[in-house]
């Protein structure tokens, strides 16, 4: 009565809204693409050959008659290099090494100005390009008011020993005397000038044209200098974002203003603009007033020095032979963000012990690391000052034979001190605060107004004197105490 | 001129060691070359470029310098290059031969 039966499964449509997927509880992942590390290259050109494959043009136009008279020049040269196989250089003459005698004049370079009678133009800066032999002099002649002179700079490359007749120069001219000179810290090209008009100058060395970007005083804001600039010199950024240096300049007006220059741009724009007279509340006002006749007056600074180690900490010598401790605080940088650089701050914090004449030098020692931070002052009275930047009164004082007109460090020997009167040097050790020696450098040298030590191991000095002849002298011998 | 040209190239063509010779213009395009298309592109591209990154260099270490002539010294070759304003002779010896 029964039997066995089989159907076939019949299907029927859900009435579920939407159809769920479930996956075993076992397997909960999605699955994993596996790549091989070694094998996930990618496409990319090296830095050193992204270089356009040039097609060649059906018709390229080319004056004949050029390429004519250029295959005449270079076939003869060409000829006689292919028949002399990669020859020697010439022997240059180095004498690294010889410090029998311990200084050794070098070369002798005379005015490239033609003047009149009773008329002098005088070496008024110097700077030598960081581990090379160029250096850079720039002329002025004697003003007793106003400058309407133009002047030059004058590069020369002194690469061959003794041959100072044959140092042909590249010129720069300017529109005004020139009163500083400064290189780039990291572009090799770019060379900054002061003038003594108030503006500044700067030359890519690189380009043909070589006046890129000019006249502070020409700035939008249009309150550059309004006198002559007494030094210019690259710092670090006061913005520790910014990798960019900051050219600063300060002047015979009481001014020190600080640039933002872009080397891409090739622009010079102020951002920040100090105006150093003596605030209210300063100690000594009552005496600094009875000086000064009870006016306020603005006060020309001579000279000045940033900190090696603090780019917002300065300190600045003035005509009236003052020493001013300066700080940038933050609050200054923003405001002068804010109020589009126009601001008249005035950034000091202190004073030190005076000079009883007009201050000429004033440098921060770099090799301090881990002590506290000195510099050094010099004056027309005659006497150089070391100071620690928290004492006002000096660590110790020498007293020289004449007017020290500047000063400078050897960076060969850390420890030596080069300060040069108008007919001597006087070398002084810091560390045992002596004066280790002051030559005559040639019985020749008189009314020296500039010298600059070059960077490299030979310890070069260029001297440049009121007649505007300069004397580069190899002093490796007294550095090294030899 | 043409015939000045070639003559002169013919000249340092034959000179002994000398594999091609090419001259370029300014913008690094060959307008005379003893050479195949491909090579003569390659030297042209090349050489301009390194000539002018020789005179930035001598220049940079001394304004008052410039480039007057390059040798490359290679195993195989030496290159010899002619810089001007307007052209670049290009000169490819074999030392050995």
């Amino acid at each position: 009565m029964f039997e066995d039966c089989s159907f076939n499964a019949v299907s029927f449509k859900s009435e579920a809204k939407q159809t769920r997927q479930s996956t075993d509880g076992d397997t909960q992942t999605t699955p994993c693409s596996v790549q091989d590390a070694a094998e996930q290259s990618r496409e990319f050109s090296s830095k050193m050959v992204q270089t356009e494959e040039i097609q060649p043009k059906a018709n390229v136009q080319y004056d004949e008659i050029k390429l004519s008279e250029f295959l005449k020049v270079k076939y003869p040269i060409l000829i006689k290099e292919l028949n002399y196989p990669s020859p020697l250089l010439g022997k240059i003459e180095d004498d690294d090494n010889d410090f029998s005698e311990k200084s050794k004049k070098l070369h002798e370079i005379k005015s490239p100005f033609k003047l009149s009678r009773g008329e002098y133009v005088r070496v008024s800066a110097s700077v030598w390009k960081k581990d090379s032999n160029i250096v850079c002099f720039g002329y002025s002649y004697d003003h007793e008011d106003w400058c309407c002179h133009t002047s030059m700079v004058h590069i020369y490359s002194l690469n061959i020993a003794n041959n100072s007749q044959g140092v042909t120069p590249k010129v720069l001219e300017t529109p005004s005397c020139i009163t500083s000179l400064q290189y780039h810290p990291h572009l090799p090209t770019i060379l900054a000038g002061a003038m003594f008009n108030g503006e500044i100058i700067v030359w890519d060395l690189h380009r043909e044209e070589p006046v890129i970007t000019s006249s502070a005083s020409h700035n939008k804001q249009g309150n550059g200098h309004k006198d002559a600039i007494s030094q210019i010199s690259w710092i670090r950024n006061v913005d520790i974002n910014q990798e960019q240096p900051m050219l600063v300049t300060a002047g015979s007006d009481g001014l020190m203003i600080l640039w933002h220059f872009s080397p891409f741009s090739c622009d010079l724009s102020m951002f920040a603009r100090f105006l150093l007279k003596p605030p209210p509340g300063i100690p000594n006002k009552s005496a600094r007033n009875l000086m000064y006749g009870l006016y306020e007056v603005d006060l020309g600074v001579t000279s000045f020095s940033f900190s090696p180690h603090d780019p917002k900490s300065f300190i600045i010598g003035m005509d009236s032979g003052d020493i001013l401790k300066c700080e940038i605080t933050d609050m200054y940088i923003k405001q002068a963000e804010r109020e589009m650089h126009i601001l008249e701050l005035c950034p000091v914090t202190g004073y030190y012990e005076r000079h009883n004449a007009s201050v000429t030098d004033v440098k921060h020692m770099k090799h301090e690391s881990g002590r506290l931070q000195k510099f050094i002052t010099s004056g027309v009275d005659k006497v150089i000052k070391i100071f620690e930047e928290n004492q006002d009164i000096p660590l110790c004082i020498f007293h020289c034979e004449e007017v020290v007109m500047g000063l400078t460090f050897c960076d060969i020997e850390e420890r030596v001190l080069l300060a040069w009167g108008s007919q001597k040097l006087h070398f002084f050790d810091i560390y045992t605060q002596e004066l280790i020696e002051s030559p005559v450098l040639g019985s020749e040298l008189r009314n020296v107004r500039n010298t600059s030590v070059s960077s490299n191991r030979r310890c070069i000095i260029a001297m440049g004197n009121s007649h505007g002849i300069v004397s580069i002298w190899q002093i490796t011998g007294i550095i090294k105490g030899e | 001129m043409a015939a000045e040209v070639e003559e002169t190239m013919k000249r340092i063509q034959s000179h002994k060691g000398v594999v091609g010779t090419i001259v370029v213009n300014a913008d690094g395009i060959p307008i005379r070359t003893t050479l195949d298309n491909t090579t003569t592109v390659q030297y042209a591209g090349l050489i301009s470029q390194l000539s002018e990154k020789a005179r930035s260099v001598v220049r940079d270490l001394d304004p008052t310098n410039d480039l007057t002539f390059l040798r490359v010294r290679s195993k195989k070759h030496e290159i010899m290059v002619a810089p001007d304003k307007e052209f670049l002779l290009v000169v490819i010896q074999n030392p050995t031969d």
